[in-house]
């Protein structure tokens, strides 16, 4: 869905990126605005009283085939404060059940309900339906995963609330599946800032995304990933509040690993890139801070870090790698006066040939 | 005939410059290609990965494969250099060991001073150019830059192929330092290789096309001699022996003519090019028109870009009034709304429902709606019109929840996509709320826009431009609402997200994207030109399409007359110079025709006239030239023949002068060889004659002895008796005395016939005839010869010596005949006539072969006749010889008589 302008060249790469950015922009704010004016709504008359009558603490349960028993009772509070509570009766999403005595339910077990229960939500929501189908979740539940979640194993059946802005439940609510996931970005830099309602960091979907969540494991994430990380780390502003450098990718595109990525997304980004990408030394969702001791990149464990890729590494060779600084006399001196030398030898040699040339062409048309 | 016996003038100038001189090697020549190609494919392989983000290098990559495959290229071409380096170092290693090694690279302070005179040269303060030995300094310092560069990179790209091996040693920065050093070393080269190899065999005007010597090896003995005059001279020099072989080649070829019509032999396709002012010609002005060609459509397409960017602008606008078209329509159906409820009896909460209704039914009319309602606070419809099923109960909120959030914000909104409450069709809904006495929303009115109406589709059709072209309003979330093509409606736009963040943003862009989601299955992707204007008072956008082709077809058909024409042009351009080229070269061709025609030594043809411009003067300098030519070509020819005639004569001349001096020096030889002969015969003659004198003292004195000795004793015997006798014996004594007289006179006679053995003395008393006619009856009557002897003509005295010799020579010949021939009669002739005198002696004897006598070897015969031809010579006479076996002999001695007979009378001799 590149968005390209071909009448200004140079141009396309820089929309291509800022329309990106934009994009993801758009959709946040959009979804922000989208949610406070529901939480606007009025209050609704109950018509769901006959409902209440069996279902609000009655104690009854629904047993299933499989023997799993199902409590029929409903939370009403929690229902009344949800999103829906005020919106929709009952029956707007269990139609089914609209005669009374209702059908009978003939699912085998109560994961299987809620599976044919869920798709009531696309009525309404089709548009995060149909993302959804495009989610690493659905594909999961596509090829038999039972337990792939749904619609209702994130928003719930009944105690929907909107989720804008709250970063922290976000991660939660993943976490109830993705929990060891979760325990490893909890204790991350982000995932520590996050907890002090920091809303700078990124929660699971702002690297994962919504409801199209797609594979985290395939070739074109991976080589993706770093624009993914440069998002937050190329922005000047942002990182000049933590005191980060903004010149990451830069450093990274430029050297060896990032050029080969760079390379990979150009010819093949269904290829899986063989060199480092950003997670690969700072970590997925462990991510330190570089001199946290406990981090991959910190000094101390590079050079395990290293041999990762590189089997045969010596402590020497982390300096290899200049740490995504430019190189300076106080960072690579080496590095730093080699490349002054052919800075300045090379505009010094083609303008001495370029004379060079110049007179010979001069006296030769002399001499005619 | 040898080589070597040619003088050679100047050891330093060749006397002719060899037209090729061989430069390099085959083995060079192969070395430098494979250098080039492994350099090049290197900086090919090498420089995308420093230029990363440039599209050359994508594309370079995305070629060969992927960067994977880049790399393993760039190293394989590596190791192919490090190959080619290590030959190079071995060779010169092995030309070290073997002493061979000439180090024609290393720079030396003359390096200097050339560059320096260059640069002289080229300011113009001297106005020799400088010469070179076989490496000029900017050779050497490609040459060295090179070795450099190889080094740097060899071990820089052994650093960044195992920089783990190398952060063992040595520290981790090396890896960056050295990757910033191959980077830069090679762009360092490649800028070297560019600017100044290219340069100096491509693109120099004293090379241009290209410099074949690395083709062909060689160079013409003239460019060595300007470029590279020291090795020229050294090898001069050296061949300074050798050279004759090739001045030999050369020079003995009379007519010094070019060979093969005048075309040189040498020269492959490089030299073709060079040498040919044709294509030359062409070439530069080609060149000269494509390039201000190019830079035309380089400029002629900058306004097709800005028309382009024009043509989006007016898209844009037109998607904007479209947009404001459709807000107003919008903006209309609020107002329409509103005024429905702002009716004095407009009241939910009373009982009478005809107001409503009445103000319903107006605003159905005239107006965008398909449906009108109420509803009340929580949604529920109260009045419809047209009119529902009134059994039904209907809840709006079911179908637009979000539209009851306009209870809240009590102004206006357009919902989302629904479906109509009547069931069916989709619609969108604009509603407004309703407010009671206390200003609080006690509910809604809503109309329904029916999409499948084309109410909204009128809006947007006369945005449809063209045939592809179609427009549309979409909403947040890229559902069609409505589109000048019906059947488009409710499908998802393809840019959604996209659509959803413009709308947000509220900005109208155009610009061109990608088809790219239409159709999954089929893989063609059309570019479209889009429109994109948000509208104000919905979170809709209008969407303007249409095919790139169609909407810049103006502007594309621009550049491909731009390119359509170019091409032709630069056909043309092509013709055109290939055409002023021929005109001008066609002369030239005659020209040369007619100087090839001359050099080959045809001056009959006249150089064809070619009009009065500066090679029709050339062709009558020619002409002239031609004239003079022949003139002085017939004046050499007729001295040739004046120059033949002579020679002729002369030769022949020389002919006859050495025939005569060969037949003189026959003749010579032949005298000579009878000269020996006589030499050796008159030494012998003179033995002879000596042995002859003593021979005959002997003689003398054994007949002194035996004859006039003994006569004189027996005197001396008697005259003693005689004295003893005395007086008495007077008788005796007389007695005597006469015994003794005849005893004298017996000696006197012996003493006489001495004397007449020793000299004729009869010769002076009675002459040479009455001589030898007592020699001759004398000598043969005692043999038994019957001689006659005849004098014909006058007989007279000759001189002494004369009748001497012929005396001598008659006494030989008639003792030979005494001797020898066996002859019964003799015949001695002496004839006096004919002013000479001629003696000859004939016999009838046995006679013998004159040659086997007269010219054999053996010195013991023949003593007679020599003896009497050397006394005939002497006289200046002749003697012959004549005989055969059986047949006599004839001896025949003719002596000439000096002054005839005058002398006859002078004859002084005393006569007896």
């Amino acid at each position: 869905m590149r968005h390209a302008f071909p009448n200004t060249l140079r141009a396309c790469w820089w929309l291509a990126a800022m329309s990106a950015a934009l994009l993801m922009a758009a959709l946040i704010t959009l979804a922000l605005r989208s949610a406070s004016a529901r939480a606007e709504g009025g209050t609704l008359a109950d018509p769901n009283q006959a409902c209440f009558e069996c279902h609000a603490g009655a104690g009854k349960t629904l047993t299933f085939p499989s023997g799993e028993a199902l409590s029929m009772d409903v939370d009403v509070t929690a229902y009344g404060s949800s999103v829906h509570g005020a919106r929709l009766d009952c029956l707007d999403c269990h139609e089914r059940n609209r005669e009374y005595p209702h059908p009978a339910v003939e699912v085998r077990s109560r994961r299987d309900y809620a599976r044919a229960e869920y798709e009531t939500c696309y009525r309404c929501h089709f548009e995060q339906y149909t993302r959804s189908l495009d989610s690493t979740h659905f594909d999961a539940m596509a090829s038999g995963n039972a337990d792939a979640a749904i619609c209702t194993d994130c928003h719930t059946a009944h105690a929907v609330t909107s989720l804008k802005g709250e970063r922290q439940r976000i991660a939660l609510t993943c976490a109830k599946c993705h929990k060891d996931i979760y325990d490893a970005y909890a204790q991350s830099v982000h995932g520590a800032a996050l907890a002090e309602d920091n809303l700078d960091v990124p929660s699971c979907i702002d690297c994962h995304g919504v409801h199209d969540i797609s594979s985290a494991t395939t070739a074109s994430f991976r080589s993706s990933s770093v624009q993914l990380c440069s998002s937050c780390h190329s922005n000047k502003k942002l990182m000049s509040k933590y005191g980060i450098s903004s010149n990451v990718t830069k450093t990274y595109l430029d050297d060896f690993h990032g050029k080969t990525v760079g390379f990979y997304q150009e010819q093949s980004p269904s290829v899986w890139a063989g060199v480092a990408v950003c997670t690969d030394c700072h970590g997925v969702h462990d991510i330190k801070r570089p001199d946290d001791p406990g981090s991959s990149v910190v000094k101390a464990n590079l050079t395990t870090t290293c041999r990762r890729c590189h089997g045969d590494a010596t402590p020497n060779f982390p300096s290899a790698w200049l740490a995504h600084y430019e190189p300076s006399i106080d960072k690579a001196p080496i590095v730093f006066f080699v490349k002054q030398y052919y800075k300045l030898l090379i505009p010094l040699m083609v303008a001495g040939l370029g004379l060079n040339v110049a007179l010979d062409l001069w006296r030769l048309a002399r001499n005619r | 005939m040898t080589a070597t016996t040619i003088p050679y003038a100047a050891p330093i100038e060749l006397p002719h410059l060899p037209e090729k001189v061989k430069r390099f090697s085959v083995w060079q020549r192969v070395q430098h290609w494979m250098l080039a190609f492994v350099f090049l494919s290197l900086v090919a392989t090498g420089l995308p990965q420093k230029f990363n983000d440039a599209g050359v290098s994508v594309w370079i990559v995305n070629t060969l494969g992927g960067i994977d495959n880049v790399r393993f290229f760039h190293r394989v071409l590596a190791v192919t250099f490090i190959i080619e380096s290590a030959l190079h170092a071995g060779e010169i290693g092995v030309a070290m060991l073997r002493r061979r090694f000439r180090p024609t690279m290393m720079f030396t302070l003359q390096d200097f001073r050339d560059a320096f005179n260059m640069l002289l040269y080229s300011l113009g303060f001297i106005h020799e150019r400088p010469t070179f030995d076989r490496y000029d300094y900017r050779q050497k310092f490609e040459y060295w830059g090179i070795l450099a560069g190889a080094v740097i990179m060899i071990a820089t790209g052994a650093t960044l192929w195992f920089p783990t091996y190398v952060t063992k040693l040595a520290p981790g920065q090396f890896i960056p330092a050295a990757k910033e050093m191959h980077s830069g070393e090679a762009l360092l080269a490649l800028l070297v290789i560019v600017i100044w190899h290219f340069y100096d065999v491509v693109i120099s005007p004293a090379v241009f096309p290209l410099d074949t010597a690395m083709i062909t090896g060689s160079i013409t003995g003239e460019r060595m001699h300007e470029e590279h005059g020291r090795e020229y001279a050294r090898i001069a020099a050296r061949q300074a022996s050798a050279i004759p072989a090739v001045a030999m080649a050369v020079a003995p070829g009379t007519p010094a003519l070019p060979r093969d019509n005048g075309r040189e032999p040498e020269a492959p396709w490089g030299g073709v090019i060079r040498r040919q002012l044709h294509l030359r010609v062409t070439m530069l002005v080609a060149i000269g028109m494509a390039g201000v060609l190019v830079a035309l459509t380089i400029t002629a397409l900058f306004p097709v870009n800005r028309s382009i960017d024009r043509t989006l602008d007016e898209r844009r606008s037109l998607a904007l009034v479209t947009a404001r078209q459709a807000d107003f329509v919008v903006r209309q159906g609020m107002q329409t709304l509103e005024a429905a409820t702002t009716g004095a009896e407009f009241d939910l909460r009373d009982a009478d429902p005809a107001p409503e209704r009445s103000a319903l039914r107006r605003a159905l009319a005239n107006s965008v709606f398909s449906r009108v309602y109420i509803t009340d606070a929580e949604g529920k419809v109260l009045w419809v019109e047209p009119p529902l099923d009134p059994s039904r109960e209907v809840n709006f909120a079911a179908y637009a929840p979000e539209s009851m959030l306009v209870l809240g914000s009590r102004k206006p909104s357009v919902s989302g996509l629904s479906t109509s409450i009547a069931g069916g069709g989709p619609i969108v809904s604009i509603v407004s709320p309703v407010t009671g006495e206390n200003g609080a929303a006690i509910g809604l009115v809503a109309g329904d826009i029916a999409l499948d109406g084309g109410r909204l589709a009128e809006i947007v059709e006369p945005a449809a431009l063209g045939k592809t072209g179609y427009a549309q309003i979409v909403d947040s979330r890229g559902n069609v609402l409505a589109s000048s093509r019906p059947g488009q409606i409710l499908e998802r736009s393809d840019h959604e997200g996209q659509i959803a963040s413009l709308i947000q943003q509220g900005r109208a862009t155009s610009g061109t994207c990608h088809e790219c989601h239409v159709a999954a299955g089929q893989q063609q992707r059309s570019t479209d030109v889009m429109a994109f204007a948000p509208l104000d008072t919905a979170p809709w956008a209008v969407l303007i399409r249409q095919s790139e082709d169609e909407a810049l077809a103006p502007a594309r058909t621009l550049r491909q007359r731009a390119i359509m024409f170019g091409v032709p042009a630069v056909l043309v351009a092509v013709l055109f110079s290939w055409l002023v080229a021929r005109s001008v070269l066609r002369p030239i061709g005659v020209l040369t025709t007619a100087a090839n025609r001359i050099a080959a030594g045809d001056l009959s043809q006249p150089v064809p006239e070619l009009g009065r411009d500066e090679v029709g003067g050339l062709a009558r300098t020619f002409e002239a030239m031609r004239v003079r030519l022949r003139q002085s070509q017939e004046a050499i020819w007729s001295w040739n023949r004046q120059l033949e005639d002579r020679v002729r004569e002369r030769t022949h001349e020389l002919e006859v002068s050495r025939d005569s001096l060969r037949s003189a020096a026959e003749e010579k030889a032949a005298l000579f060889e009878e000269l020996r002969r006589k030499e050796a015969a008159r030494g012998e003659l003179l033995r002879k004659v000596i042995t002859a004198q003593e021979e005959e003292r002997r003689r003398i004195a054994r007949e002194l002895h035996d004859e006039t000795g003994q006569a004189l004793s027996a005197l001396v015997v008697g005259m003693d008796a005689a004295t003893l006798a005395g007086e008495s014996d007077m008788a005796s004594i007389r007695k005597r005395l006469v015994d003794l007289r005849a005893v004298t006179v017996d000696a006197l006679e012996d003493v006489h016939r001495l004397i007449y053995d020793l000299r004729p003395s009869l010769l002076d008393d009675v002459g040479l005839v009455a001589g030898l006619r007592w020699y001759a009856e004398t000598r043969l009557q005692s043999s038994g010869v019957t001689s006659e002897v005849m004098v014909m003509g006058e007989e007279k005295r000759l001189p002494a010596e004369v009748e001497t010799a012929l005396f001598r020579i008659g006494q030989e010949a008639i003792s030979n005949v005494a001797w020898h021939a066996k002859a019964t009669n003799a015949l001695v002739t002496l004839d006096f006539r004919d002013g000479g005198v001629t003696l000859s002696v004939e016999d009838d004897g046995a006679g013998f072969e004159v040659a086997s006598v007269s010219e054999t070897s053996d010195q013991r015969r023949g003593w007679g006749i020599l003896g009497m031809r050397e006394r005939a010579e002497l006289l200046g006479g002749t003697l012959r010889v004549s005989s055969r076996k059986g047949e006599g002999t004839t001896v025949k001695v003719t002596v000439p008589l000096h002054g005839g007979g005058d002398r006859d009378g002078e004859d002084t001799r005393p006569h007896r």
